[in-house]
C-alpha cells in the first residue's frame, strides 16, 4: 500500500502468525546547533517489531527514546532511512495524512499522561474518537473509561484526579482509535509500584489478547516483562541493538 | 464532541484571563464608538439646531454670546435690537420665519423668556404635558417650563407674578396666567418661563404706571427692544442677502452653524483631540490583545501539541485555536455595545444638560457601526496570531519543550508586529478620511502655492482674518478636486486647498479645517454656491476674502464639474 496513494491508510490488525508491526531502517534523526553543526538525537540501524510484541526501549536521558517514539508516531520526520508501520511506509506521506494515519492506527501514551486539563477525562478520550472519526463517541468513551476502571471519574477534570487515574484515563484515550501500535513514553514513571504493577498488567493484556505492538520508552524494563529490549545510547556511540 | 466544543473548553478553562481579556476589548472598542457617536450626534444637533435657525441677529455683543444665549440659554443676553426690526423681517419676502427673544427676566429664580409661540415649535421638541401655547399678542400667558412647574407648585389655570413682590398674585398688574405645562426636555427649557413680548412690555408700562420695582436685569426697554431675533431665510440666496442687510443695520448678524462649530472646534480642538483619543484608544485595545493572545500561547502550545499527537490536523488545530479566540472577540464586541451605549446615555444627558444640544447618539447609525467594523477587523487579524502560531508549532518540539514555552516563538513577535502594520493604516486612514475625505494628491508644493497655504494657514489657525486678506488678489493655478460635506453651511474651502495638487500630502500640514459659511465660484454670469458633493475645478484661481466669513473663490478661466 503506498502512502500517497491513501487517503485513509489502515494497518493490519493482528494475526494469528506474528506480523511486522514496525519496521525500521537506518533511521537517523538530528537537530541543527545554535553555534553551527549539528545534533544527533536519533540513529538506529534497524529495529523491527512484530504484532503481538513489547518492545521496551532504554537508555539514558538524552538517547534519543521520546525521539524515536516521535519518529514512530510521524510526528518527526527522520533525516534518513524508512519508516514502516503496519505495511505502510511513513516517509513521503503528505503531513494531513500522516495526521490521519496516526489518529487511526497509532495509540500515544504521552508522557506524563499528558492529558488536556481544559477536557473532561471523559471528554479526552471522545476528542481521540472524534480525531479518529469516530461517531457517537461519548458511548465508546465511556465503555474504555469503563474497562480501565476510571469510568467514576468521568467528569472530572485531570487536575482533580490522582496520577494512576490519570494515567489510565490517558491510556483509555490512547486506545480510543483501537490502535495497533501502542507507543508508550516513560508510562510508570510517576507511578508508585502498585500502580505500576496495575499499568503493566493492562500492557501486557493488550499485548497478548488484543495483538498489539507495543513500543514502551522506559528506564524501568524489568516492571514490564518484554519481549525485546531496545538499548539506545548517547550519541558518541549510538548504535541499535534487539 | 466538536473543535467548537474544544475551543469553548479553552476559553472556559482561562475563564479570568480571557474574561479579563474581553472586559478591555469592551472598553476599548465601546469607548471608540461611544466617542465617534457623540462626536457625530453633537455634530448632527449642531446641524439640526442651525437648520431651523440659520441666522440669529442681535446686538453687537459677538456672534458666540448671541448664538449661546439665544439657542441654548448658556449666556445672558441683553435687550439692544429694536421691536421694529423684528416687524421688519416678518413682512419681509425673504422670510420664512422670525421668533424674537427678550431675555433677562425671571420669575422666583426661574428664567422668564419672551419669545413669539413658533420658538416653542416644533412640538415634539417642546411636548405638553398639559395645556396649550401662549397665543400670539396675549400679554396675560405664560407656559412653565418642566421644573419651573414643579418647582413654583403651578399648573394650568394659576397665576404668577412678574414682578418678584407680587408673585402669585392673579390680579396684579403683570400677573400671568398659566396656560400650558412642558413635558421634560432635559434642557434649559425645563427651568424656564415662557411668554410673549407683549406680557412683558405690558408689565413694563403697569409697572412703570405703579412706581413697582422690578425683577429686571435690564433697564426699561423703550423703546421697545428685544435681546435677539432668530432667522429661517427662505433659501440660501435669501440667507445672504439678509446677512449684509441687518450687517448694514449695525447688527450683530451670527450665522448659527459656522459659530457653534466654530465653538465645538475650540471646545474640542478642531476634534483632533477625539480623533486621537480614538487612535490611542484603538491602539491600547489591540496591544492588549496582544499580550493576552501571547499570554495563551505560552500555556497553549502543550494542548496544541496533544491535540495534534490525537491526530488532529493542523487546519483543525488552527480552526479550534481560532475560534477560541473569536469567542474572546465576539464577547468583548458584544460588551462594548454595552458599554458604548452606557457611555453614550450618559454623553447625551452631558450634552442636553451642559451645552443644550438635544443629541440622539447611537451606535448603529453614522460612522460607529463602520468603526466597530474597522476595529474588530484589527482585532481579529491580532486574535489569528496564535492561530498561525498553532499552525507552525512542531508538535514533537513542545511535547517535550520546558512547560510554558508552548507557542511561544520568536517569530510570534515578528508576527505580531507585521499585524501592527494594518493597525496603523487603519488609524491613519481614519485620520486621514477624518481630515481630507477620500481624495488626496501629492505634487510638489511651489513657491506661490506655499504662499498661499501658509497664509491660509496662518488664518485658519490663528483666526485672524488679515492673514487671507493678505492672500486678496493672489492667484494660483488649481486643478483638483474640492469637496462639500453635508449642507452648503459646511462647504470646507480647506478641502479645496489641501486637495489642490501643488500642495504636499502631508497630514499634519492640514490639521486646521476651518470652515466657512459657504464657497461661491465668481464666473462672467455672477456668483454661484458651491453644492455639496464632489467638485472639480480646474482653472486660474484666485482668493477673495471679505468681511463676513465668505470666501470667495474667483476662477478667472475655469471649468466646474459636479460629479454626481
Amino acid at each position: 500500500m503506498a502512502a500517497t496513494d491513501s487517503s485513509e491508510p489502515r494497518a493490519p490488525q493482528s494475526a494469528s502468525t506474528p506480523k511486522p508491526m514496525l519496521e525500521l531502517r537506518a533511521v537517523r534523526k538530528a537537530y541543527p546547533r545554535p553555534g553551527g553543526g549539528e545534533l544527533l538525537a536519533l540513529e538506529l540501524a534497524e529495529l523491527t517489531v512484530p504484532s503481538s510484541c513489547c518492545c521496551a526501549v532504554v537508555g539514558p536521558n538524552g538517547s534519543g527514546k521520546s525521539t524515536l517514539l516521535h519518529v514512530l508516531a510521524g510526528l518527526l520526520r527522520p533525516d534518513a532511512g524508512s519508516v514502516v508501520v503496519g505495511g505502510v511506509p511513513l516517509q513521503g506521506m503528505r503531513e494531513a495524512d500522516l495526521d490521519r494515519f496516526r489518529a487511526r492506527n497509532v495509540g500515544y501514551l504521552l508522557q506524563g499522561g499528558q492529558l488536556m486539563d481544559c477536557l473532561s477525562a471523559e471528554e479526552n478520550v471522545m476528542a481521540a474518537l472524534h480525531f479518529a472519526g469516530r461517531r457517537r463517541t461519548r458511548p465508546k468513551a465511556q465503555a474504555l473509561l469503563e474497562q480501565l476502571g476510571v469510568a467514576h471519574r468521568a467528569a472530572h477534570l485531570p487536575t482533580a484526579l490522582s496520577g494512576g487515574e490519570r494515567q489510565r484515563v490517558a491510556l483509555a484515550r490512547a486506545l480510543a482509535n483501537e490502535p495497533a501500535l501502542l507507543l508508550a513514553d516513560e508510562p510508570l514513571a510517576s507511578l508508585d509500584s502498585e500502580g505500576a504493577a496495575v499499568l503493566a498488567a493492562l500492557f501486557d493484556t493488550l499485548v497478548r489478547e488484543r495483538g498489539l505492538a507495543l513500543v514502551v520508552a522506559t528506564h524501568q524494563p524489568e516492571r514490564l516483562s518484554p519481549d525485546m529490549v531496545v538499548e539506545l545510547r548517547r550519541p558518541a556511540s549510538r548504535e541499535g541493538a534487539s | 464532541m466538536s473543535l467548537l466544543l474544544i475551543a469553548w473548553r479553552l476559553v472556559t478553562s482561562r475563564g479570568l484571563h480571557h474574561g479579563v481579556s474581553a472586559l478591555v476589548l469592551s472598553l476599548g472598542l465601546g469607548l471608540m464608538l461611544a466617542t465617534v457617536a457623540v462626536g457625530d450626534a453633537a455634530r448632527d444637533a449642531v446641524s439640526s439646531m442651525a437648520a431651523r435657525y440659520p441666522l440669529v441677529v442681535g446686538p453687537k455683543i459677538g456672534p458666540v454670546p448671541l448664538v449661546l444665549g439665544s439657542l441654548t440659554g448658556l449666556q445672558d443676553l441683553e435687550a439692544g435690537t429694536p421691536l421694529d426690526t423684528v416687524r421688519d423681517l416678518t413682512e419681509d419676502p425673504r422670510v420664512q420665519a422670525v421668533v424674537p427673544l427678550l431675555a433677562g427676566h425671571a420669575v422666583q429664580g426661574h428664567a422668564l423668556l419672551a419669545t413669539s409661540p413658533e420658538y416653542l415649535q416644533p412640538r415634539e421638541r417642546f411636548p405638553l404635558v398639559d395645556g396649550r401655547v401662549f397665543e400670539t399678542g396675549a400679554g396675560d400667558e405664560v407656559v412653565l417650563g418642566a421644573k419651573a412647574a414643579e418647582s413654583l407648585a403651578l399648573g394650568v389655570g394659576d397665576s404668577v407674578g412678574i414682578e418678584h413682590q407680587h408673585a402669585g398674585a392673579p390680579d396684579e398688574p403683570g400677573a400671568l396666567k398659566v396656560v400650558g405645562v412642558l413635558a421634560p426636555t432635559h434642557s434649559a427649557a425645563d427651568d424656564t418661563l415662557f411668554c410673549d413680548l407683549e406680557a412683558i412690555y405690558r408689565s413694563h408700562g403697569s409697572a412703570h404706571e405703579h412706581h413697582h420695582d422690578h425683577q429686571h436685569a435690564e433697564p426699561l426697554p423703550s423703546p421697545r427692544l428685544v435681546s435677539s431675533i432668530l432667522i429661517c431665510p427662505t433659501d440660501d440666496p435669501a440667507l445672504l442677502s439678509l446677512q449684509e442687510d441687518l450687517q448694514n443695520r449695525g447688527l450683530e448678524v451670527a450665522l448659527t452653524g459656522q459659530t457653534l462649530r466654530r465653538i465645538a472646534d475650540r471646545l474640542a480642538g478642531g476634534g483632533r483631540l477625539l480623533r486621537l483619543l480614538v487612535g490611542g484608544v484603538v491602539l491600547v485595545t489591540f496591544l492588549s490583545l496582544l499580550m493576552s493572545t501571547y499570554g495563551s500561547s505560552l500555556v497553549q502550545g502543550r494542548e496544541v501539541a496533544v491535540l495534534r499527537v490525537l491526530g488532529a490536523r493542523r487546519l483543525q488545530v488552527v480552526g479550534i485555536v481560532a475560534a477560541a479566540t473569536l469567542m474572546v472577540v465576539l464577547a468583548g464586541a458584544l460588551g462594548s455595545l454595552a458599554v458604548g451605549s452606557v457611555i453614550a446615555g450618559v454623553a447625551e444627558g452631558v450634552l442636553r444638560d451642559e451645552l443644550g444640544l438635544d443629541a440622539a447618539v447611537s451606535l448603529l447609525s453614522g460612522r460607529a457601526p463602520f468603526y466597530l467594523g474597522g476595529g474588530l477587523l484589527v482585532l481579529v487579524l491580532a486574535g489569528v496570531q496564535p492561530a498561525l502560531a498553532a499552525y507552525h508549532l512542531q508538535a514533537a518540539e513542545a511535547l517535550t519543550a520546558p512547560a510554558g514555552s508552548g507557542l511561544a516563538t520568536r517569530s510570534y513577535l515578528r508576527w505580531s508586529m507585521r499585524f501592527l502594520v494594518p493597525l496603523a493604516v487603519f488609524i491613519w486612514a481614519e485620520q486621514m478620511v477624518a481630515e481630507h475625505g477620500t481624495e488626496g494628491f501629492s505634487r510638489p508644493l511651489d513657491a506661490e502655492s506655499s504662499a498661499l497655504f501658509d497664509a491660509h494657514r496662518a488664518w485658519t489657525t490663528g483666526d485672524t482674518p488679515e492673514a487671507l486678506v493678505a492672500l486678496d488678489g493672489s492667484s494660483v493655478a488649481i486643478e483638483g478636486y474640492m469637496y462639500a460635506l453635508g449642507d452648503p453651511w459646511e462647504v470646507e474651502d480647506f478641502y479645496l486647498l489641501a486637495l489642490n495638487p501643488r500642495l504636499p500630502r502631508c497630514p499634519f500640514c492640514y490639521r486646521a479645517p476651518t470652515r466657512h459659511e459657504r464657497i461661491l465660484v465668481r464666473s462672467p454670469g455672477g456668483l454661484h454656491e458651491v453644492a455639496p458633493g464632489m467638485v472639480r475645478i480646474t482653472g486660474l484661481l484666485t482668493i477673495q476674502p471679505d468681511e463676513r466669513d465668505q470666501l470667495v473663490v474667483a476662477l478667472d478661466t475655469f471649468e466646474v464639474v459636479v460629479d454626481e
